[in-house]
């Protein structure tokens, strides 16, 4: 395909999503759900960031965007690769999940919470005594045929992604955080890239007093289907897109197959080493093999 | 009777039974006999019958027996689950 603008096929891998610059309309005909900044309509979604660009989705496929005014690329890329990102996966039915996640005893092991709760921190942390990193800030689940829950560590999305943006003109500025998120993608792409891994659990983080010792709680069964929903990428979009359904079986099969539980752990880089002996404790009394392979 | 009332999705974990309301999007669980008592009630029935099923599969008395069930469907009833009619 030789459309302008169009992300050339790579000879290596599929192409996961198209990223086009395109008139994008103000709105969607015949669109279902309207609100102040987004419509839909059926598989299409359509953002509009004021000033910044209009971005529409299509079918978790493509993504086109129209920038407004003087926007930068680098704000574009922000939207990009945060938000229009999130939703796109959102839009491909997957449970998205504001989540980190590391390999841990041949699984995933997620780590959500809201931003700044400390997700990346301590997959960080993980990946510095050996674990792998599958996912940092999205982590994107599906449910397989078998019923058992998956991640994507996607690695071909994120290089495909990187390269995007590369090829988009978007990366004119070096040192732009949002273009080293990206990198460490690059520099640290999940063992299992190209392999759907098995969650092993899900880690609600939460903070507990500076004295007080990391601890594991399990919560009951309707706190832990809920968890889920509550951990959303974008919780919004999931009623949206009327996905609540598929968060809660979700939620309720993960709860049943990998566990979910609330991880209370003192903030402060001094206390991560308790912490990660406190997950790794936790690992082997759930038959996740300590270790980082 | 006892009817089943709203639009509940029901999914296991383990022994127990959560569920949602597609309406509202609430949560509740159930305890093992609670999920028993959900499969039971799915067609419309007695507290009579009911206990006398439950009495059939677990060691209760039926004085006990009846006094959990009136609890529990009190709250069925308070998360808009079931709905009792006159004639039970």
């Amino acid at each position: 395909m030789d459309l302008p603008g169009l992300i050339p096929g790579n000879s290596e891998q599929p192409i996961d999503v198209t990223i086009r610059r395109q008139l994008v309309p103000m709105t969607l005909d015949a669109a279902e759900a309207v609100g102040p900044t987004w419509q839909r309509a059926g598989n299409r979604f359509l953002l509009r960031i004021p000033n910044i660009a209009r971005f529409l989705l299509e079918e978790g496929r493509s993504i086109a965007f129209e920038a407004e005014d003087a926007a930068t690329p680098q704000d574009i890329s922000v939207f990009l690769s945060g938000s229009v990102f999130g939703i796109l996966l959102h839009q491909r039915n997957h449970l998205v999940l504001h989540a980190s996640a590391v390999l841990a005893g041949g699984k995933a092991v997620l780590f959500c919470g809201v931003s700044g709760a400390g997700k990346s921190t301590l997959a960080a942390a993980l990946v510095e005594r050996g674990y792998p990193l599958v996912a940092d800030d999205q982590c994107a689940i599906e449910l397989g045929e078998d019923g058992i829950p998956h991640t994507h560590a996607d690695g071909r999305l994120l290089r495909l992604w990187e390269r995007s943006i590369a090829e988009l003109g978007l990366d004119s500025r070096r040192g732009d955080p949002m273009r080293n998120r990206l990198r460490k993608f690059y520099v640290h792409p999940a063992t299992a890239s190209d392999v759907p891994v098995a969650v092993g659990a899900i880690y609600v983080l939460g903070e507990v007093r500076d004295s007080q010792q990391p601890r594991v709680e399990r919560p009951n069964v309707v706190d832990a289907t809920k968890l889920i929903a509550a951990n959303a990428y974008r919780p919004l979009l999931v009623r949206r897109l009327g996905q609540r359904e598929a968060y809660f079986q979700g939620g309720a099969k993960i709860a049943t197959t990998a566990g979910i539980f609330r991880l209370r752990r003192p903030l402060g880089f001094d206390r991560v080493a308790a912490t990660i002996a406190a997950l790794e404790e936790h690992w082997a009394s759930i038959g996740l093999r300590n270790g980082a392979s | 009777m006892i009817h089943r009332e709203g639009d509940w999705l029901a999914a296991r974990v383990g022994d127990e039974l959560v569920m949602m309301s597609a309406a509202k999007g609430n949560y509740i669980g159930l305890s093992e006999v609670g999920a028993r008592i959900w499969e039971l009630i799915e067609t419309p029935r007695t507290i009579d019958s009911l206990c006398d099923a439950l009495i059939a599969e677990y060691e209760v008395d039926l004085a006990t027996c009846r006094t959990e069930v009136d609890t529990f469907l009190a709250t069925l009833g308070e998360h808009g689950a079931v709905r009792l009619d006159q004639s039970a």
